[in-house]
């Protein structure tokens, strides 16, 4: 691929800035129409008890309220790999903000009171918070019909426990080599749950007019995925159906699949011809809105005399709370991807999804990689200390090359990805094996941590496009992979202009889908949408170009395969043609005309990708790609409080083809900090005397602010080619938050000796860590 | 209700406003400037941003009331003539956005700080964004973008 | 939030009519910041609501010969901008900085810090060392009170119904220097684990007239004043202070801001890096 492109690979400013900057952009919030009903939850007090009975009839009876619901009017279950929760809790409530009953009325206040007037008895049951308890034989089931509810293939629950699902890795003959093993190191590690924090809480407007077609306008990451799931729940056509979606105030994961929506249409079937809008507050948002699963971890090694791994015990224990219909996969992911970024011959794998009454557990940016990877990479780094060699060394001597075999057995190639080239880079750009100066009474270190991701999708996730060439010879591109942030718009239109021949300028990317109007996408997660719908849009435009070439190939008498079209000019030999003469059909100068409007359609499933094994783990090819990366960390300990300063991130991540240098930039930044904040300040805290989140707020839930983030940071691109890729891509918008609390921790411990194995890596536990050692001053 | 009259984007204006009602819900509701966003209603984030009298202050924190007789910008005044203002175009420039939610209140914070000190350091440009989150950037591009737009000194 | 009454008073006089007739549920609004948190989240439900901003001299930060006033509308950016608190007062200059963020410091006032009375006040520890008073307006007319009586406990103070801090009163000092510290779980907008002000109020190291604050660590925030003598008779040296430390009235909680036993070290330390810094120079 030596072609110089002229879109692709070029930095190129976003398309959607100039809404964004303006104010101009719509968020679900800010569309407003006359008439709005204003919808509110009535939330569970109890973690976990039986529902005795729920009154209603006050708060209908409130003047403003004109719909009050709860479970029995809607009994309906929704869940995407497994369904296992209903719209509102029926029989039992599972955790503390599970929805139980819904109310709209003409304004929040009135809604805010009718919440009041509406009264549920509860018959207390024993809750339970963690999930090691929950598989013991005798814990009290969370879910005791789970055994009944539905899976999909891929997901193993087992009936009658607290577990919706256990993948299985056995590679190998990991007994055996343990026998052999030269050194044995085994370590625990811990991930709280999390919050995705984005800045926009989830919102919805649903509409039911009167002929029955519900519209909703959803902040959502997946509209067709909100279509079918609603379809779904509420046993009707996906032609009753139009999802909307505006503007996303990011995601993150905890948009995906579907959140409030349910609610929201079910109010607006009780209130028709009037929009019913939801929008939740940073509380219900931070307290009742899914988030990242937390894990218990076991890591086993056997090491040589070399220092090669030669088996390996993995055991994740995932805390999904009250409910699993995205976590299950997440399980799933955790397992085909259990040993990381190494080549390890004997594997003993367990990821083992367990109900909780903590809040619901689902997607976050890395799914499953970022929680895996505290431990692994932190046991890598503990077992190149133990054998004295080298922490970039033993990386390098253990991670998967052309010819290992993952954890699945599938084998690596030279196009999978190149990690060594990563790990290098990384150690160059960080200046590794350097001395560091720490202020006075502070310590200084560098640590390192690599990543792997696959995006995690059902083998069939498919993505579809649609160009439009227009009267000016440029084009209309549609697709319906989201814009969360990550900068879909741009790299679909850099990828269209490039296959089109024409400027970035002339392309109109209509990113904001509507089901009605837009081509079909299965979800934006995973990474997934720069490689998947990156290939549709690029097959249709490639479509589009091909019926150009064949009507020009008509006007020049010639083969449509010896014309060429660039800068928006057709071209055969000498001859040319400005590409707005064709795009709408060509008229000759006696009139007539051939050809008509061109519209261009392309779709994209990956090949080949097929199941695990449900005992062994065994799939050549479990996930459509892989992205590799290495990072490391410059990190200063304060010696006298054990506050950390970040002063320097160096990542390197192999993602083929780099569409838009400032986007691919711009994601490893923002995954970076996203990643310190998970590194050193952020844990949902759930008193379990209660249930209740402690920290339902941003008074006590930080995230970074721009006086946290690194000092610096760069980023570099590795660009082994993805042969299926479009223009040779694969995806980047979650890996550099997957090793960056792992890398902070091995700096700290090079800085200071003290290893941390529950995250946040917190300046308490530093500074406790520094006493234990005598080491604070 | 309430009669208070004040200036808004450069515009008077005369208007009843429920003695209850936030300056955010006034903005967005009444006024229809939808750009000014609520985050978290409390303070601790930063979406709602907006100046007044000069000043960068909070908009969920203050009643609409509490305006009457000042003077008011949102993010909508930057570009009131359709060209954009120098920060907006840095923004973009520098790829300083990427969801957006957290743009609008992030430009009212540096434009605050660039009309009251037009050549600031890195350390005050973050003092003057320490109140605005954004989870999506990392905030190397908006510091980028800030300083950028701040060069020769000359911003209004 | 439900209908309310919005009186803006725009003198002393109208005011004191209006306090005069103020009833439990009329909530007094300077800068918002802490009032407008706690209507959203119901914990006060104001029927009507008195804005004191309007009122010209309660913006005021003046200088006269022996002291500095505060009013109660001066916000807390005003007082760490201001030159003559940042020279005179560095402790309470830096309090005021370290309080929230750029918007909150614009709005929220030091007084507001004050009359909020909650232990993590990073206004509070500097108006104890300077002996800050209070001058409470009430329809009757003003009266002066010490910082040291008007906090009661968490969230608590002196004010009666129908009253108001009209200003806060700093006593011009001599041959001071002073300054505050804060520990947090991040680097900006974040309450205090801990926050410790010490200030030095002569240029003697072996009798020093030392004064001492340390929040966050107890119901009430006082001036560690065993602590203070102790240096006052030992004189200021690494092993003397070391043994102040331990003198620190501090008896911290655990909650999601730090342990009690990480409070306890932090406040050590910083108060030892606080005094030795002052006793260097």
């Amino acid at each position: 691929m030596n072609k110089k492109f002229t879109s692709v690979g070029v930095k190129t400013k976003r398309v959607d800035a100039k809404a964004k900057v303006t104010g101009a952009a719509q968020y679900v919030d800010d569309i407003q129409f006359p008439g709005t009903l204003y919808a509110k939850v009535f939330r569970s007090t109890e973690p976990h008890a039986e529902i005795v009975s729920i009154d209603l009839e006050k708060a209908k009876k409130l003047p403003g309220v004109k719909a009050v619901i709860c479970g029995k009017d809607f009994p309906y279950h929704t869940g995407l790999y497994h369904v296992d929760q209903y719209m509102f809790a029926m029989e039992k409530v599972r955790y503390v903000g599970e929805p139980v009953a819904a109310v709209a009325a003409t304004s929040l206040e009135i809604a805010e009171k009718a919440l009041k007037l509406i009264k549920v008895k509860y018959k207390k049951l024993k809750a339970n918070y963690d999930p090691i308890k929950g598989m013991k034989k005798d814990a009290p089931l969370i879910h005791p019909d789970l055994h009944k509810y539905f899976s999909v293939p891929s997901i193993n629950p087992k009936p009658h426990s607290n577990i919706p699902n256990h993948f299985k890795i056995r590679k190998g003959d990991p007994a055996k080599a343990f026998k052999k093993a030269h050194k044995i190191i085994e370590n625990r590690f811990k991930v709280p749950q999390i919050q995705h924090v984005p800045l926009e809480t989830h919102g919805a407007i649903a509409k039911t007019d009167l002929s029955g077609k519900i519209t909703v306008w959803s902040s959502c990451q997946s509209p067709f995925t909100v279509r079918y799931l609603l379809a779904h729940c509420f046993k009707k056509q996906l032609k009753d159906f139009r999802i909307i979606a505006p503007f996303v105030g990011g995601g993150f994961g905890c948009k995906a699949g579907v959140n409030i929506e349910p609610i929201t249409v079910a109010l607006s079937m009780k209130c028709l011809g009037k929009p019913v809008k939801l929008i939740l507050t940073r509380e219900e948002e931070m307290y009742t809105i899914v988030v990242r699963q937390a894990c218990h971890i076991r890591i086993k090694s056997g090491v040589d005399k070399n220092g090669k791994i030669i088996a390996q015990e993995n055991e994740y224990i995932w805390d999904c709370g009250a409910y699993a219909g995205y976590g299950v996969n997440i399980v799933r992911a955790a397992g085909y991807s259990i040993c990381g970024a190494y080549n390890i011959p004997n594997i003993k794998g367990d990821s083992i999804g367990v109900y909780t009454n903590r809040p619901v557990g689902s997607a976050f940016r890395g799914f499953g990689m970022s929680e895996i990877h505290w431990a692994i990479e932190q046991q890598m780094d503990m077992i190149a200390i133990e054998m004295g060699i080298d922490a970039v060394e033993f990386r390098k001597l253990n991670t998967l090359k052309p010819g290992s075999t993952t954890a699945t057995c599938q084998v690596v190639t030279k196009h999978t990805g190149n990690m060594i080239a990563c790990i290098e880079e990384t150690a160059k750009n960080i200046g590794w094996g350097k001395k560091k100066k720490a202020g006075k009474n502070n310590y200084r270190a560098v640590g390192i941590a690599l990543a792997q991701k696959a995006p995690a999708m059902p083998n069939n996730a498919t993505s579809a496009a649609v160009v439009k060439l227009n009267e000016f010879g440029g084009a209309e591109v549609l697709f319906s992979g989201m814009e969360i942030g990550q900068g879909v718009m741009t790299a679909m239109g850099q990828i269209a202009a490039e296959t089109l021949g024409i400027s970035m300028d002339k392309v109109n990317v209509v990113g904001l889908p509507d089901t009605d109007y837009s081509p079909y996408e299965w979800q934006t997660v995973a990474s997934r949408i720069t490689f998947s719908c990156g290939n549709a849009v690029k097959n249709a435009a490639q479509d589009a170009i091909d019926q150009v070439k064949k009507i020009a190939a008509k006007v020049f008498e010639c083969k449509a395969k010896d014309i060429v079209v660039q800068d928006g000019i057709i071209k055969y030999g000498k001859k040319t043609l400005p590409l707005e003469q064709v795009c709408m059909g060509y008229q000759y100068e006696d009139g007539h005309t051939i050809g008509g409007a061109i519209i261009g359609r392309g779709h994209f499933t990956a090949k080949d990708c097929i199941n695990c094994d449900p005992k062994t783990g065994y799939s050549p090819k479990p996930v459509a790609n892989w992205t590799y990366g290495a990072q490391a960390v410059d990190v200063e300990v304060n010696g006298e409080t054990g506050e950390l300063t970040i002063h320097n991130v160096s990542c390197t991540y192999d993602i083929g083809k780099v569409i838009n240098p400032q986007g691919a930039d711009g994601q490893a930044y923002g995954g970076i900090v996203q990643g310190m904040g998970a590194g050193i300040m952020e844990a949902l805290v759930v008193d379990e005397k209660t249930g209740n989140v402690m920290n339902p707020s941003f008074v006590d839930y930080k995230v970074p602010t721009i006086k946290d983030m690194p000092l610096s940071m760069t980023s570099s691109f590795i660009e082994t080619q993805q042969l299926d890729g479009p223009y040779g891509a694969r995806g980047v918008g979650e890996h550099t938050m997957i090793p960056t609390p792992a890398a902070i921790a091995n700096a700290v411990y090079y800085a200071t000796g003290v290893r941390i194995q529950e995250l946040p890596v917190t300046a308490e536990k530093v500074l406790k860590g520094l006493e234990e050692l005598g080491k604070n001053k | 209700m309430k009669t208070i009259t004040f200036t808004i984007n450069g515009e008077k204006e005369t208007r009843d406003v429920s003695e209850s009602k936030t300056l955010l819900n006034f903005i967005r509701e009444d006024l229809h400037l939808t750009g000014t966003k609520e985050g978290c209603g409390e303070g601790e984030c930063g979406a709602c941003t907006i100046i007044l009298n000069g000043k960068a202050v909070h908009s969920c924190m203050m009643l609409a009331v509490e305006i009457d007789g000042c003077d008011v910008e949102t993010v909508e005044v930057m570009s009131k003539d359709g060209n954009l203002d120098i920060l907006q175009e840095k923004f973009i420039e520098h790829n300083a956005v990427q969801c957006g939610f957290c743009t609008p209140g992030m430009l009212m914070s540096a434009r605050a700080l660039l009309l009251s000190n037009p050549n600031p350091t890195v350390d005050e440009i973050k003092t003057a964004l320490e109140g605005n989150i954004c989870r999506c950037t990392g905030y190397k591009q908006i510091i980028e973008a800030v300083s950028d737009a701040a060069k020769g000194g000359k911003y209004e | 939030m439900p209908t309310l009454n919005y009186l803006c008073p725009t003198t002393s006089s109208e005011l004191k009519k209006i306090l005069k007739k103020k009833k439990t549920d009329s909530f007094i609004l300077a800068g918002g910041t802490d009032l407008l948190v706690k209507i959203r989240h119901n914990v006060v439900k104001p029927k009507e609501i008195i804005d004191i901003k309007k009122i010209k001299k309660f913006n005021e930060i003046k200088l006269t010969k022996t002291q500095l006033n505060i009013g109660c509308a001066a916000t807390l950016n005003e007082i760490a901008e201001n030159k003559t608190i940042k020279e005179k007062f560095p402790a309470i200059a830096d309090g005021s900085l370290s309080i929230g963020s750029t918007q909150i410091r614009n709005r929220g006032t030091l007084v507001g810090n004050l009359c909020n009375s909650s232990p993590v006040a990073d206004t509070v520890p500097g108006l104890l060392i300077y002996d800050a008073k209070i001058k409470i307006l009430s329809p009757t007319g003003t009266k002066t009170v010490s910082i040291h009586d008007f906090i009661t406990g968490v969230g608590k103070n002196i004010l009666k119904k129908n009253e108001i801090v009209e200003s806060v009163i700093l006593p011009l000092p001599k041959n001071t220097k002073s300054a505050f510290l804060k520990n947090a779980r991040r680097k900006a907008l974040d309450l205090s684990s801990v926050n410790v002000a010490v200030g030095l109020f002569n240029k003697s190291k072996k009798n020093p007239d030392i004064r001492i604050a340390v929040g966050a660590c107890a119901p009430i925030t006082k001036r560690a004043q065993k602590a203070e003598k102790f240096l006052k008779k030992n004189g200021l040296t690494d092993e003397t202070i070391k043994k102040a430390a331990k003198m620190l009235p501090i008896s911290p909680i655990s909650d999601l801001r730090g342990s009690k036993e990480f409070r306890n070290k932090i406040a050590h330390r910083l108060f030892i890096k606080l005094a030795t810094q002052l006793g260097e120079v």
